[in-house]
């Protein structure tokens, strides 16, 4: 591993709540074209750590190093570091005062400063690959949860990013729509993207995650690939944790 | 001896009544148009920096706590004191309308801009808008939809606070009430009238406000 | 034809602050006794609006809708000037006041003990009847008690709005907070400083309760 492979790099993050201590000093490397899977209980950090990611929260200590460039640095241009970095969340939060279509260009456009001709074009690539479309011209409150997800990642892809970050995106989904947006999230992998997902989906984890990173109070208490961390795990939080998951799945 | 009702002195002098109904509106209009900008802008200083929105919630309790006759007639006697300028009559007036409403109006567009989900904000953010562009696409088209309803309710209210000019002269309909009651000795009927007169045009307009709240009921 | 800058001196309006305050007390009289003029009435109404029978249903709602739809200034000049001649006597301006302010505000807070009331899910009249309450003891027991709660904070808004609307009777002649700055201000010829001051007085009993609303309603009230 080259150091030119690496893509994002925290160190020493730490983020406070007030009194409440939610990272604690996380490291985390990132390659290119890796998928990175974080998993762990609810309350963990998680979602934090990815919030920090792109800066829409602002970690208390620590540096984060993409491209080489430390985004936690005062001068760091915000909105052009974030059209680089796409996030997928958990309740989607699309635009419901536009279509499809209109969520998706409107990143090239606002932002990209694309010509709408060449935003509407992009966008319709993208919802036709995440197999939407059909539904273009279709506003969010008329489509399912799993397909406003995938609306949502196309929203993001549109901004073509060297990185996508998935903050649990399918916790809030009915089951039978949750593998849909998967195999949206899996092609994506097999491509090549480089993507940082929370989430819950050991199957997923599984066969899709080159690496896995065990979240637990703040702390990364275990990471390694995925037969091993999720077949043999060292710690015993990360075993309690997985029978936990397991009899859920049985439930 | 039973009252002789003698609506004569209403329907004489109809049309004179009515020329005072052009300044009720042209004032609910004119005042109505600089709120709704002199508001937005008041509101999104509030919701920026400190000092900035400290001072714009200072102007929002003031103008919202001072009584509008005790404005009108600060802007129409003192002002000018202060000054050295004189106002007409109709500019007195619709300066403290302007003033009490955009107060109101910056609460309006406050709380209907802190009411769009700060998840949209966060999407909005996270393909690299700006807070301006984030402001501009996402959040200000839909809060502004949201709150026409109360939009609505305060012109109705701003329409019926017109009357209040009438104690600096200002010739809208409740001025005119007032001359052709004094003139008539009638002012049963011409009061009744006049208090017709609002009811006639300010009741539809509030069952159109009421048209409003359910036409543009947020789904969330 | 600028002038130097105007020579503000407030020693006018300290000297004669017992005056105004004199007013404000006649003001607070008259929303009080208009307030509870109008919590009477508009309990009354709402359950008339509520009610089986059709002619006081409408007859309620013309009473709100009217008196929402004309101004304040008109209901008193009405009350004043009209109302006497159809009664045959005079009334005295406290009087005239309290009355027009109170059905005034009596309207609003019609609506608003009427949205309280509606707004406690008919499934807990359906339970109160299902255990066979009359009607009358549902209303009292369960739904009276909670809409109550709900619309406090509406209810001490109208308040505080009446404090401030409460400056219009002085163009009834009763002897408030408005009319004792207006002599006050051509007494003394300070019209600047005693207009000033009278509306910082307004804002000074006005922003303090209406706080306090707002506080006690997000920590009792918040759901």
């Amino acid at each position: 591993m080259t150091v030119d492979d690496v893509l994002l790099r925290a160190v020493g993050l730490h983020k406070h709540y007030g009194a409440l201590h939610v990272l604690r000093g996380i490291d985390l490397t990132v390659r290119r074209g890796e998928v990175v899977v974080v998993i762990g209980p609810s309350g963990s950090g998680k979602s934090s750590l990815l919030r920090c990611l792109n800066r829409l929260e602002d970690p208390s200590a620590g540096h984060i190093y993409i491209d080489g460039i430390d985004i936690v640095a005062r001068s760091a241009n915000l909105p052009l570091v974030r059209r680089n970095i796409g996030m997928v969340f958990q309740h989607f939060n699309l635009f419901p005062h536009m279509t499809a279509l209109g969520n998706v260009a409107e990143g090239p456009r606002t932002v990209l400063r694309m010509s709408r001709a060449a935003a509407e074009q992009r966008a319709l690539d993208l919802l036709q690959k995440v197999g939407l479309g059909d539904k273009v011209n279709v506003r969010p409150a008329q489509l399912s949860g799993g397909q406003q997800q995938r609306v949502a990642i196309a929203r993001a892809l549109a901004m073509q990013p060297e990185i996508m970050l998935f903050d649990e995106v399918t916790s809030a989904l009915d089951p039978e729509l949750v593998a849909g947006v998967l195999a949206v999230m899996r092609r994506l992998a097999e491509e090549g993207m480089t993507m940082v997902v929370v989430t819950h989906e050991m199957e997923f984890a599984r066969q899709v995650g080159d690496r896995i990173v065990v979240f637990e109070n703040g702390v990364i208490i275990e990471e390694g690939k995925p037969s091993e961390v999720l077949r043999n795990p060292r710690h015993a939080s990360t075993q309690r944790f997985l029978r936990s998951l397991l009899k859920e799945d049985r439930a | 001896m039973a009252y002789e009702w003698d609506w004569s002195a209403l329907w004489d002098n109809l049309a004179f009544l009515l020329d005072g109904l052009s300044l009720t509106v042209l004032a609910s209009v004119v005042s109505m148009a600089a709120a709704l900008v002199l508001g937005l802008l008041v509101a999104l200083a509030r919701l920026s920096g400190r000092w900035l929105g400290a001072a714009a919630q200072v102007y929002i309790e003031l103008f919202r706590n001072v009584p509008l006759l005790v404005l009108v007639l600060w802007v129409f006697t003192v002002l000018p004191l202060l000054g050295g300028f004189t106002l007409s009559p109709l500019m007195s007036g619709t300066l403290p309308l302007t003033l009490k409403i955009s107060a109101f109006l910056a609460e309006i567009f406050r709380a209907g801009i802190t009411s769009i989900a700060t998840g949209q904000t966060h999407a909005a953010l996270a393909i690299g808008m700006t807070r301006t562009q984030v402001l501009k696409r996402i959040v200000l088209p839909q809060a502004i939809r949201r709150v026409i309803p109360a939009l609505g309710s305060m012109w109705v209210s701003l329409f019926k606070d017109t009357s209040i000019l009438s104690v600096i002269g200002v010739g809208e309909l409740m001025y005119q009430g007032r001359i052709v009651a004094t003139d008539t000795y009638r002012p049963l009927e011409v009061f009744t009238g006049v208090a017709v007169i609002y009811y006639l045009l300010a009741y539809p307009q509030a069952l159109g406000v009421n048209w409003l709240f359910a036409k543009f009921q947020v789904q969330e | 034809m600028q002038p130097a800058g105007y020579n503000w001196d407030f020693s006018a309006f300290f000297k004669y602050l017992p005056f105004l305050l004199q007013g404000l007390e006649v003001t607070l009289l008259v929303s009080l006794l208009a307030t509870c003029v109008g919590l009477v009435l508009g309990l009354l109404v709402a359950l008339a609006r509520l009610s089986g029978f059709p002619p006081l249903r409408w007859v309620a709602a013309f009473y709100v809708d009217f008196l929402r739809s004309t101004p304040l200034l008109i209901q008193l000049v009405w009350v004043f000037f009209a109302l006497p001649i159809l009664l045959g006597y005079s009334l005295p301006p406290l009087v005239a006041a309290v009355a027009t302010l109170g059905a005034y505000s009596g309207a609003y807070l019609a609506e608003i003990f009427r949205a309280g009331i509606v707004s406690i899910a008919s499934g807990q009249r359906h339970a109160g009847l299902a255990l066979g309450m009359t009607r009358t003891q549902v209303m009292r027991r369960i739904i009276l008690p909670q809409a109550v709660v709900r619309m406090l904070p509406p209810i001490a808004s109208t308040l505080i709005t009446l404090i401030k609307d409460s400056s219009l009777v002085s163009v009834i002649s009763v002897a408030e907070l408005m009319w004792a700055a207006q002599s006050l201000a051509s007494v003394t010829l300070r019209p600047v400083e005693i207009l000033t001051g009278t509306g910082l007085l307004y804002v000074a009993v006005a922003y303090p309760l209406s706080l306090g609303v707002e506080l006690v309603r997000r920590r009792y009230l918040a759901t």
